[in-house]
């Protein structure tokens, strides 16, 4: 049996898809999850940066699949969370053609004894990149943010991975704005559910404090004192198969925006 | 079909009057091709009695492992009466023919022999597609098209007759590609940027005071050679009833 292996995914670029793969491996670990982050994007990796991991990698997986080390010595263990997080880095030096499907696959299948979760960042695109890494994955989460293309782009995703059987397939809504959607400037999460007809596992908001953990490659879920490290937190909780009640979010005005946070349980 | 740029080429689903034919893609890798294959729902294949399915390979090579998996992940579990199975590729034609499968196009209508149909005219069935199509999946029928779901952004429905789309309408639907005086479109709530009759197509003007059915049920006709959209909604409506 071993880990569940998750793809995170969304077809478009740059909605979130690096930040909620380390938010979501981080909250895991935190809640005593044996977690492994596993960056499939070859070329433009991001998820070292995401995790501030990135001065402590020797080797990646494409040395393993070549055979030049072996996997435990590709995996880098970050400290902060002993012996629950890890990270499979990618080759920044190589393209998406240097591996094939199978071997990641292959690849996610030799993970699975040693972990309870694997957790795939996929890169944008409906190309090889998405096929390599989605070909390992049981589940998949796609992120779309409340944007027309970002939702048309996760639709075509989602009828992808349902056609190679992936289960449960959930969505992650980012940077939702509520004021936004009161002024009807923004779709609700009414609108892209309606659209995508998949179930949502949670809705993280767009928070200022993402851009600051980035830079400084401390991500959010490591504390969870700001409104997205929150959302994602109850991510993890809800891949766990906890009840977390998804409220609808409301508009609260900018002020007392963290009292109400608590009460709309994002 | 533009709104498969750039992504791996899908497999065409065509109804005809011999059954259902399954058109392979070109110049993707024989898994993918099984990937896709399996992934095609069980109701695509619901037939009338003494029809098939034709496998159509167009000019792509079809291998040995190729044959030999989709006769044991498709063909046997679900049960299907394959009819023929096209390649213009010569060793491949070769290779089936050595293994004695049916490698010509179908008489139409020769296998329901029992039910002649209207004389020079190949009896027109309707496809009914329980489920939604997502963005990128495009299904093309010669007769008329019922879909029990939504018709998403950037997904297509082809159809030579009338098309009926009970959900949403976002994506693009062209009908009457072949019966065009008699085909009309229905839409449980039409939202799409264009629709397409025969040679003509509409794009419907986004500004209210212009055009009044925007995310409203809509029933699209040809008339005299112009678009003509009618709302139609049934609640609260005092029906007539026929004498
Ligand atoms: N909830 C949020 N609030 C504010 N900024 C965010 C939020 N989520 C993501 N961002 C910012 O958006 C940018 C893109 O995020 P990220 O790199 O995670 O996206 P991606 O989907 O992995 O992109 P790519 O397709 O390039 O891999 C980053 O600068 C990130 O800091
Ligand atoms: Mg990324």
């Amino acid at each position: 049996m071993g880990a569940r292996v998750i793809v995170v995914t969304s077809g478009k670029g740059g909605v979130g898809k690096t930040t909620s793969t380390a938010n979501i491996a981080v909250a895991l670990a935190k809640r005593g999850k044996k977690v492994v982050a596993v960056d499939g994007d070859i070329g433009l990796r991001n998820l070292d940066m995401v995790m501030g991991l990135e001065r402590r990698i020797v080797y990646n997986y494409i040395d393993v699949i070549e055979k030049n080390c072996r996997i435990a010595q590709a995996l880098v263990h970050d400290k902060r969370l002993k012996d629950h997080l890890y990270l499979l880095p990618a080759a920044q030096t190589r393209t998406k053609d240097a591996v094939k499907p199978e071997q990641m696959k292959e690849l996610c299948d030799q993970l699975r004894p040693d972990f309870d979760f694997v957790i795939m960042d996929c890169p944008a695109g409906i190309e090889g990149g998405f096929r390599n890494a989605s070909a390992g994955a049981d589940e998949a989460l796609v992120v779309t943010t409340p944007e027309i293309p970002a939702v048309r782009d996760a639709d075509r995703i989602i009828g992808m991975l349902e056609s190679m059987g992936k289960s449960p397939i959930r969505l992650i809504i980012n940077r939702f704005r509520p004021v936004m959607v009161q002024n009807n400037d923004m779709l609700s999460q009414d609108d892209i559910l309606d659209i995508l007809s998949i179930n949502l596992i949670g809705v993280v908001p767009e928070d200022d404090s993402v851009i600051k953990a980035s830079n400084s490659g401390e991500p959010l879920a490591l504390d969870q004192n700001t409104p997205a490290g929150e959302a994602y937190s109850n991510i993890a909780a809800r891949i766990l198969g906890e009840d977390i009640p998804l409220l609808p979010l409301d508009a609260p005005s900018e002020g007392i925006f963290s009292g109400l946070r608590k009460m709309f349980g994002f | 079909m533009p709104y498969n740029a750039g992504g791996a080429p899908e497999i065409r689903l065509k109804g005809t009057a011999f059954g259902l034919r399954i058109v392979m893609p070109a110049g993707i890798s024989d898994d993918l091709l099984l990937e896709k294959f399996q992934a095609i729902p069980d109701q695509a294949y619901v037939l009338p009695v003494g029809t098939g399915v034709v496998l159509d390979f167009g000019p792509a090579p079809c291998s040995e492992y190729l044959i030999g998996k989709i006769l044991a992940r498709v063909i046997w579990p679900k049960e299907l009466n394959v009819l023929a199975w096209l390649t213009s590729d010569r060793e491949s034609a070769a290779r089936l023919a050595r293994a004695g499968f049916k490698s010509k196009e179908p008489e139409v209508l020769s296998a329901s022999a029992s039910a002649p149909a209207p004389a020079g005219e190949a009896r027109t069935r309707t496809a009914i597609l329980e489920y939604s199509l997502r963005s990128g999946q495009c299904e093309e029928f010669d007769g008329d098209v019922v879909l029990i779901g939504h018709l998403n952004s950037g997904a297509e429905i082809l159809a030579g007759g009338s098309v009926s789309i009970l959900g949403k309408l976002t994506g693009c639907v062209h009908a009457g590609r072949t019966k065009l005086k008699e085909s009309y479109i229905i839409a449980g709530s039409f939202e799409s940027e264009q629709v397409r009759l025969g040679d003509k197509f509409c794009v419907p003007s986004r500004d209210d005071s212009k055009f009044k059915c925007w995310k409203k049920p809509v029933i699209i006709t040809l008339e005299e050679g112009e678009f003509k959209f009618r709302e139609w909604n049934i609640e609260g409506r005092k029906l007539k009833t026929g004498n």
